[in-house]
Order: C-alpha cells, then structure tokens, then sequence
C-alpha cells in the first residue's frame, strides 16, 4: 500500500492480495481521505497491459469521534476496481491519478504476480465489511472476520483459522456468546487469548483496529469442504455521538465454507491417511524371543501433518506371527500453520513358531502436500531367532483344541489303508449275478415266445436221458423194455424236432410226412425198420441177444443224427 | 515273538518320537516318526504328529500336507480337524442341500465311502436279479421296495466316494514361502497373483512341470509344481 500525503488529503492505493491465480479477480481499492470532499471526483485508472478492469463502485463514509473531549470528523472515499489477469506473469498497476483543489494527486505503483493455479470456490472476500455496506450501514464500524491460510485443501491438510475482530471505534464489555465452531474438521487450537490485543490492520485501504479472538488449525476429515460456523459477540459499542453512553449490540460473522479437494489419482493401498511430511523408524527388542511370547515392534513416525489423524502401517498377515491393532501415542506441538512431532504405534507380535523367522517389511504411504503425491516408503523386513516355548509340548498342549495344533497322538504301529486293496475285485461276483440272471431271463424268455426254439431245448436233455435209459435196458438184457423205450423216444424226437402229433399216427404216415418235409431219404427205412422191429418184439416178446439190441441203439442214434 | 518285537520296537519309537516333541526337538521328532512310514505305517495319528513337527519348525506347507493327509485317512478326527481350521476355513455352500449333503460326506472317510460302494452295489445287483426273474417267474417277494432302498444306498455310496475321489486326484498345497500363479503353463506368461505357502485347491491339468490349478477363492491360474504337493501322490 502506499500513501501519499498532500496537506489535509490522503489518497492511497491497496489491492487486496499481491498472488492471485490466473482467471479470479481481485481488488484495488483506491481511497482519498479527508476533511473535507464535497466536489471531488474520481480517480483517473491508468490503462493497465494485460489486466481487464472488470467493473468499479465507489462508497463514501464520515465518521465522527468524540475522543478525550474533542469532536473531530473525516470523511472517507473508496473506489473498488474489479480486475482480473488472463495470464501469468508479474504485473505493475500503473499509479492512479486525481486533481482536486488545484492540486495533482498520484497513488504509487502496485505490483501482482499472477500464477497458475485454481481459482478459488466460495470464498468471499472480506465480504462483512461490504455486506454491511450495501445493507442498512448498520455496525459497518465493527465486524468479524476469519483470515483463512488457504482457499482449498486436501483431505488432512492443515489450514490456519484466524478468527478476528475489526473495529473503528471504541469497544467495551466484549463477551464472546457464540464460540467458533466447525463441521468435518479435526480442531487444533493454536491460539485462544484472555485479553484482546488490538492492533493497527488496513481492508480495502480502510483502516481498522484488529484483535485476534481465536486461531486454530483445522485438518479435513475426508472430502467434505470444511464449514466455518459464525462466531457471536456481544460488545458495547461507545463514542458514538448519537449514543453516547453507548449501546450494546450483537455481532456475528459470516459462514465460511472451505473446498476440500480430493486426491489426485495414484492413491495407494498402503496409505495410511497421513498428509504432510513424514519419515518412520523401528525400534524393537529382539533378544530372548520365545514361542507365544509376545514382544514389542515400535514403529515411531515423525513429521509435519495432520499426526494425529493418521492411522497405523498394516503389518503383514504371517501365520508364523501373530498380532493385534498396535497401541499408539502421539506427541505433537504447533509450529506454523501445522503440527509437528511423532507418533508411536506399538505392535504387540507374537512368534508361533521357533527357528528363525522373518518379519515381513511393512509397507506405508502418505500424501507429500508439496508435491500434490503419494510417497511410498518401507521398513522392514527384520529377522528375528525364536526359542520354543519352555510351556511347549507337554501333556497341557491336548487342551489347547481351538487355540494351537492339537498334541502328538500314540502310534500304535496299525496300517490305515485309504482304500480296500483290489477294490475293483469286490465288484466281480455282483457282476457276475447280473450277467448270470439277465441271461436266464433273456432265455427264459425267449423260450416262453418261440415254441421251437423251446423244443431244441428241450431235445438234447431228452436224447440223453433217454440214450441213458436203453444203455440200462441193454444192460439189464430187458428187450421188451428196450424196444418199448426206444419207439417212444423216436417218436418224441420227431413230435419235438417236426412237430408232428407223432405218438398218434401210423409208422406209413410218419415216413410220408417226414419225406414231405425232406429229410435225407435213405435214413427212412432205417427209421421205418426200427420201428418196425420195436413192434414186433413188443408184441411178439422175442428173445434178442445184447448186441443186437446195441446194434439198434447205434442205429437209431445214426438217424436221429441225421434228422437233427 | 516276531509280533512282540514289533510292538516294543513301535512302543520305543513312538516314546522317543515323543520325548523330542516334549522337548522342542522337532527335527529329531520328525525323523523318529519318519521311520514309521519307511516301515510302511500309514495312520491318521501318524499324519498328525508329522504335521505338528512341522507346523513347530515353522513349516507350514508341509505341515497342511500332512494334516490334510491323515484328513483323508479319519476326517472326523477332532485334532486333525483342529489343525486344518488354524490354517484355513472352508466356507459352507450357500445351498443349504449341498452344505447339508457335504457335512454328511466329510464325516465319512474314502475307505468307508469304498465298502459302502462294495455292499451297495452287491444289494442293488441281487435286487436287480430279482426283480428281472420276477418278469419271467412268479417269485412272492417286495422286489420294488427293495430295488428303491438299494438304489438310494448305491447312489449315496457312489456320491460320497465320487468326491472323495476326486478330492485324492486333485488336492494339492503350495509347500514352498510363496508361489506365483500366472496365466499360461511358464512364467513369461502374465502374473495373475501370489499365493502364500500352505494354500490349497485343485488340480485341473497339468502341462509339464505346470499345474492349472483352482483356488478356494474361485480364482484359478498356473502354477509351478515344484511350489506345492498333491496330498495324496500318485
């Protein structure tokens, strides 16, 4: 800001930040200041290379003091231009000039630097200032404002809350009836004062007294944009010429609301929600380790962040290891515009096995804010030796069912088979009863349906039989027997094999049919003299001797070979 | 005499194998008991000691090896049961007809499972017989009811020992720290995931010294067979 001073005039140029993004506007606010201004008019704006004035407005307030016993009064004129910069670089906004009173007025350079970057969302300028102007002018003189350290934050960085009180006149009895309060933040409060310290601070190149009420840092719990809850006083405004035992009024500040951006791409799996600057050691006491003895693993992480937010590494699953949430301490102090110190996890490990065991590296990762990425780091991994368990093995172990391997049980020297040796074997003799009644089925059937074939059945087991009865008759030297058997089974065999009703037909018609159906003709009048001779040894009972009876056997068997 | 021998050359291993466990000596344990399977000594028990020596020297595949041998042997062993769940636990089948049918199955070992199949088969052959004779002779007996019990024991018999079986053909457990699956039979192929040692699953072929394998997690991919063993070798 400069100022420069012509007899009772001031005429003075501010702008309301020197950095500023490429794309949002900002303000330069050119005040003249005085006595007396009736006639006076605006200021000449200079052109300015490379930055649009956007628009301008003008405000005009007296005040009137009655201070130690004497009246005194000026008079205040602002002109806000709205500028904006389309691109980077560093700017100077040329001096304004003014002629009043004869007299040629000129307000010093300005300089800006125009960056890359985001414009800011939601972030009004010191706008209870402005709000109380364009209203009904009410407390224009006293307000609260919260200077914020940043537009937009990640989630877990850190932003400076200020909250102040401005005012151009005389205060008494302030009583703060609404404390600062804000939504999805963790709160660490770097500031509270017991009694207010006003000080000299210029907005919009007005001139005010500013105490400090309250100043915290606020950490971003998750992606939700921080609100800033409005802070109530009640103060008894004095000097006022109008009241001059003055008044007590109730003044509040405005909602604020803080984008919270979320991370670039790249998270990682090993993140562990911690956000600044960070660097981690081990420390761990690994001599006399013994099976389901837990020991101590101190993993101690010290930085600048949001310390208290973050959340333990995940320490690999091993089945040789075993563990549970580690204990955590933290230790941190304010320094700056965020939190420094460190933070302790304690991980009780317990070996399960003894031998030498390695402790896997622990992966972690946090958010570097200055770099806008993610840093991966590890630790690890360590090798530890563990001895059994002095407990370990003894008869209390067959309890431990659910909770250790179970204990050693006896051999007793038998052989558990995991199956029946020749297994297939055993399906056999089942095989067999299938194919054994599915033939007799398929048999029976078969003779039940074909009377024919019924019949060759049948003719084997009835030659046998019967060649068996006359081999006995022979034997037994009994011709008429013989014979008497013989002519049956002839003619049973040829009722079965031709199906001829033979046992009631005369010997001439069984020849004839027999050369109708075509047997071999030279083999009926062996059969026709068979026959022939049964008869007549049946009915005439002559004596024949042995061999002339096997002589009709073979005989007999020769045609019925011949006619099966 | 011979038998007697035996017995106390059984009864001084098994003091011995013991004595070592008692006192933390695993390696010396697991030699005692190795002696048994080189006289040819198959036992559920002996599984379980085999694996316990190796779960406390820190060797965890070997160990669900074991475990998972004397498994097949007596799966209704409580200890063996134990042991098994503190390396994984199988998640039960959200049919509740085949998380009840598995229960059943898993109470009953292979070798049961096989003489079930034996008799089963017997009944349902003779049931069969008779029946088919009744349709060419009248023979007075219930051959129906008969034929439907036998039907119902052979096809329960011939379940359980069909997964059984497959559970001998295909079940395997990755024996070395870890393993990579990938997705063709050689490692030029794409890395699909790690698996930690003591995982198991199924064999689905093999390529070489490759195995397509599947994980309990439903994944599947390829994986070296010298990482893991199958339970029960060929």
């Amino acid at each position: 800001m400069v100022i420069l001073l012509f007899f009772s005039l001031t005429f003075t140029a501010s702008i309301d930040r020197t950095t500023v993004p490429v794309g949002e506007s900002f303000n330069v606010s050119v005040i003249i200041e005085g006595d007396e201004l009736s006639g006076i008019g605006e200021p000449e704006a200079p052109g300015i290379p490379g930055i649009q004035i956007l628009g301008s407005s003008r405000s005009q307030s007296t005040q009137i003091n009655f201070i130690n016993g004497k009246l005194t009064k000026s008079t205040s004129l602002t002109f806000d231009y709205q500028m904006i910069a389309n691109s980077e670089g560093e700017y100077t906004i040329p001096p304004f000039s003014l002629k009043y009173g004869g007299q040629h007025y000129e307000t010093e350079p300005i300089k800006i630097s125009v960056k890359k970057g985001v414009p800011r969302r939601n972030v009004p300028p010191p706008a209870v200032y402005e709000d109380r102007e364009t209203r009904t002018g009410e407390f224009r003189n006293v307000f609260l404002d919260s200077d914020i350290s940043k537009s937009s934050v990640y989630p877990g960085e850190p932003l400076v809350v200020s909250q102040f009180l401005y005012t151009k006149v005389n205060l008494g009895d302030i009583q703060l009836t609404s404390s600062p309060s804000y939504e999805n933040v963790w709160v660490e409060n770097v500031e509270s004062p017991t009694r207010l310290d006003f000080s000299r601070a210029t907005i919009n190149g007005i001139a005010y007294q500013r105490a400090l009420l309250k100043r915290d840092i606020l950490f971003p719990l998750g992606e939700k944009d921080i609100k800033i809850n409005p802070i109530t006083i009640n103060v008894l405004i004095r000097g006022d010429m109008f009241s001059f035992f003055g008044e007590r009024k109730e003044i509040s500040s405005e909602t604020r609301t803080i984008l919270v951006k979320p991370f670039p791409p790249g998270r990682l799996a090993e993140f562990i929600d911690a956000v600044g600057k960070f660097e981690i050691r081990a420390d761990m006491d690994s001599s006399n380790l013994k099976v389901d003895s837990p020991f101590p693993l101190r993993l101690i992480v010290k930085g600048e962040g949001n310390i208290s937010l973050m959340s333990a590494p995940k320490f690999p699953e091993t089945r040789k290891l075993t563990t549970y949430d580690p204990e955590s301490k933290v230790s941190s102090q304010v320094s700056g515009s965020t939190l420094k110190g460190e933070r302790t996890f304690t991980y009780l490990i317990t070996p399960k096995v003894s031998g030498i065991i390695e402790i896997p590296e622990i992966k972690w990762a946090y958010f570097d804010i200055k770099n806008e990425t993610f840093v991966t780091r590890t630790i690890g991994p360590w090798q530890v030796r563990v001895k059994p368990s002095s407990e370990m093995g003894g008869e209390g172990e067959t309890a431990k069912i659910n909770k250790d391997i179970s204990y050693v049980l006896p051999i007793n020297g038998k052989t558990v088979s995991l199956m029946p040796k020749f297994f297939p074997l055993y399906f056999l003799p089942s095989i067999l009863i299938l194919l054994i009644s599915g033939y007799y089925v398929l048999e029976a059937r078969k003779i039940q349906g074909d009377r024919g074939y019924a019949n060759m059945k049948v003719i084997p087991r009835e030659l046998k039989n019967g060649f068996r009865k006359l081999e006995k008759e022979i034997a037994g030297n009994n011709p008429v027997q013989f014979y008497e058997d013989l002519t049956r089974l002839l003619l049973k065999f040829i009722k079965l094999k031709f199906h001829m009703e033979s046992f009631g037909m005369k010997k001439i018609d069984i020849i004839s049919e027999l050369r109708d159906k075509k047997v071999p003709e030279q083999i009926l009048p062996l059969l026709q003299e068979l026959l022939e001779r049964s008869e007549t040894v049946r009915f005439t009972s002559l004596k024949l001797e042995k061999k002339e009876m096997t002589g009709d056997l073979k005989t007999a068997k020769e045609v019925i070979n011949a006619l099966y | 005499m011979l038998y007697i021998s035996l017995l106390m050359l059984f009864s001084q291993t098994s003091l011995s194998a013991e004595e070592c466990y008692k006192k933390g000596e695993y390696s010396e344990a697991l030699a005692e008991y190795e002696k048994y399977l080189d006289k040819g000594i198959v036992s559920p028990e002996l599984y379980l000691d085999i694996g316990n020596c190796y779960y406390r020297m820190g060797n965890f595949g070997e160990s669900l090896l074991y475990y998972r041998r004397g498994w097949f042997l007596s799966p209704g062993n409580e200890n063996i049961l134990n042991n098994i769940s503190l390396f994984s636990k199988e998640e039960a089948n959200p049919n509740p007809f085949i998380s009840f049918f598995t229960k059943i199955i898993d109470k009953i070992s292979l070798r049961i499972f096989s003489y079930f199949l034996i008799i089963s088969f017997t009944l349902l052959a003779i049931a069969v017989s008779i029946r088919l004779i009744q349709k060419v002779k009248l023979i007075n007996f219930p051959a129906n009811p008969l034929l439907f019990l036998c039907g119902l024991f052979f096809i329960f018999s011939l379940l359980g020992f069909s997964v059984w079986f497959g559970r001998v053909k295909s079940k395997w457990v990755v024996t070395t720290e870890t393993t990579i699956a990938y997705s063709g039979p050689d490692e030029e192929f794409k890395e699909l995931m790690r698996v930690d040692e003591a995982e198991e699953g199924s064999l689905v072929r093999r390529d070489g010294g490759w195995w397509l394998v599947h994980f309990h997690s439903g994944q599947g991919g390829w994986i070296d067979s010298t990482t893991a063993a199958m339970v029960i070798p060929k």
